[in-house]
């Protein structure tokens, strides 16, 4: 294994790789630690070229050491946007899709190391806080891996999510309450249940590990190189911060140049990330904000400061479109490109939109967005904006309807 | 008033403090003293609520109330966990 250990982000102080994720010195968030230099003697770009099209392609960077559970995650469609980059005014816009994933998700690539963690830990069952799309991919990785799950879901979500888990078996909990609530209480019980992983808990250092896989297959299917911009949608902010670790992995092994890449955060209307962003101000947790893509509805999000400083250093920006907007910009993407996203998807599109509008995003900047899943998902929350036609079963009918010529 | 700790601050589920009504930081001083430990590098941060860490009183995150002037009363349920979430 190439990892070394964990480090907290805020003080320095160092851990041996164990099942923990703060620092007992000052609660600050543990992260992986690898040896470069030996990742640099053993593995080069044309050797991973012939690996296998999931994440585990880019295995000396993940934290693990034993036989991954895999349903395939990673290596997803990675798209030339050609026609969405016309309508927005972007000549070299490129789409990197997670919808076609196993559980429809980019949470798969997480799911996949925390799982492969746990049982390398010898866990008895795991867990996770979800708003949908983890909840998924920990039931059907635990399904596989032969492990009981327990999901803890704010009471409400989107009905499609929660058969997802419990089709594969797992134990889901409707919590009373918001997504925070949920997390409250798995973090309580990952806390005491010291022989159980809660993924995005105390398995979390090894967790968000797999986010970085985005980065890694961005700059290999750019031909070893790194974006100019790049837009991905904040919920905690683990995502953008492990993108931006990944493109860091890649330099310091040499895989890429130094790289510049400028990151901006794209969040529904009024999430605190964003506006923190976009006021110069501290990110300022809220209690409850109204908004239809429950994905990325955390407001109280962990990452937010690192995935904030990350942004501000890059000269990056953050946009947080309205629900119209997003709405919007899933139909957009739909017509221009084939590809059907979940509303979070929407939400990068959208703020994509603004960023070009602002002058911020250049129509030659080579830009990645980040589609983190399948409008399937969320098919409800657009349904009542779509219409059909109806009909008698007549071609005179037809005609009337579409002014086209049948009978003729 | 009750209180659970991180597993790895402290081995027992939960403490038991005897008082009437205080402040969040004067428990962190009690419990310091209770526990041996002096909490407040982990808990307090330039002088605020550290963003690494969430008290709940019943279940109420204290960062949405006073923060560390929130009161805490007796019969309250008090948990402090890492502040982690989503990802």
């Amino acid at each position: 294994m190439y990892l070394k250990g964990l480090k907290c982000r805020i003080c320095g102080e160092e851990y041996a790789a164990e099942p923990i994720y703060y620092c007992s010195y000052c609660f600050g968030p543990l992260e992986a630690v690898y040896d470069y230099e030996r990742i640099k003697e053993t593995v080069t770009r044309e050797e991973i070229e012939k690996r296998v099209q999931s994440i585990w392609r880019y295995r000396e960077f993940l934290p693990v050491n034993t036989k991954p559970v895999d349903l395939g995650a990673g290596f997803t469609r990675f798209i030339h946007a050609e026609n969405l980059g016309r309508e927005l005014g972007l000549r070299n816009l490129y789409l990197l899709d997670d919808s076609t994933n196993p559980t429809y998700s980019f949470k798969d690539r997480v799911v996949s190391v925390a799982v492969t963690k746990a049982k390398e830990f010898g866990f008895k069952a795991v867990g996770c806080a979800s708003t949908g799309n983890l909840a998924g991919s920990l039931a059907a990785h635990a399904a596989k891996a032969r492990i009981p799950a327990y999901i803890f879901v704010p009471a409400g979500i989107e009905k499609n999510k929660i058969v997802q888990a419990l089709v594969h078996g797992a134990n889901v909990i409707e919590v009373e309450g918001s997504y925070d609530d949920a997390n409250r209480l798995a973090t309580e019980i990952a806390e005491r249940k010291r022989d159980w992983g809660f993924v995005n808990i105390n398995l979390r250092p090894y967790y968000v590990e797999g986010s970085k896989t985005l980065a890694y297959e961005t700059a290999e299917r750019l031909g070893w190189t790194t974006p100019d911009q790049v837009i991905v949608p904040v919920a905690s902010g683990a995502l953008l911060y492990s993108i931006y670790r990944g493109f860091r992995d890649f330099e310091q092994v040499g895989f890429v140049g130094e790289s510049d890449v400028v990151f901006n955060a794209a969040q529904p209307a009024n999430f605190p990330v964003a506006r923190a962003i976009r006021e110069g101000k501290e990110v300022e947790p809220v209690e409850r904000i109204e908004t239809i893509v429950h994905s990325l509805a955390i407001g109280n999000p962990s990452d937010g400061i690192f995935a904030k400083k990350v942004v501000e250093k890059s000269g990056g920006y953050a946009e947080d479109p309205t629900d119209d907007e997003v709405i919007e910009a899933v139909r957009l993407l739909a017509r221009t490109e084939g590809i059907f996203t979940e509303l979070a998807g929407g939400v990068t599109i959208a703020s994509l939109k603004r960023l070009v509008e602002e002058g911020r995003i250049d129509a030659d900047d080579l830009v990645v967005a980040y589609l983190t899943g399948n409008g399937l998902k969320t098919a409800d929350a657009i349904a009542g904006k779509l219409q059909t036609v109806k009909i008698k079963p007549r071609i005179e009918e037809f005609e009337k309807l579409t002014n086209v010529e049948v009978l003729a | 008033m009750k209180v659970r700790l991180p597993a790895s601050i402290y081995r027992d589920a939960e403490i038991e403090i005897d008082a009437d009504e205080i402040t969040v930081e004067e428990l962190v001083k009690i419990l310091s003293e209770k526990i041996g430990r002096d909490l407040r590098k982990l808990i307090i941060r330039n002088g605020d609520l550290s963003p690494f860490v969430n008290v709940f009183i019943n279940g109420k995150n204290v960062r949405h109330e006073k923060g560390l002037k929130t009161i805490v009363k007796k019969g309250d349920e008090v948990s402090l966990v890492p502040a982690v979430a989503g990802g």
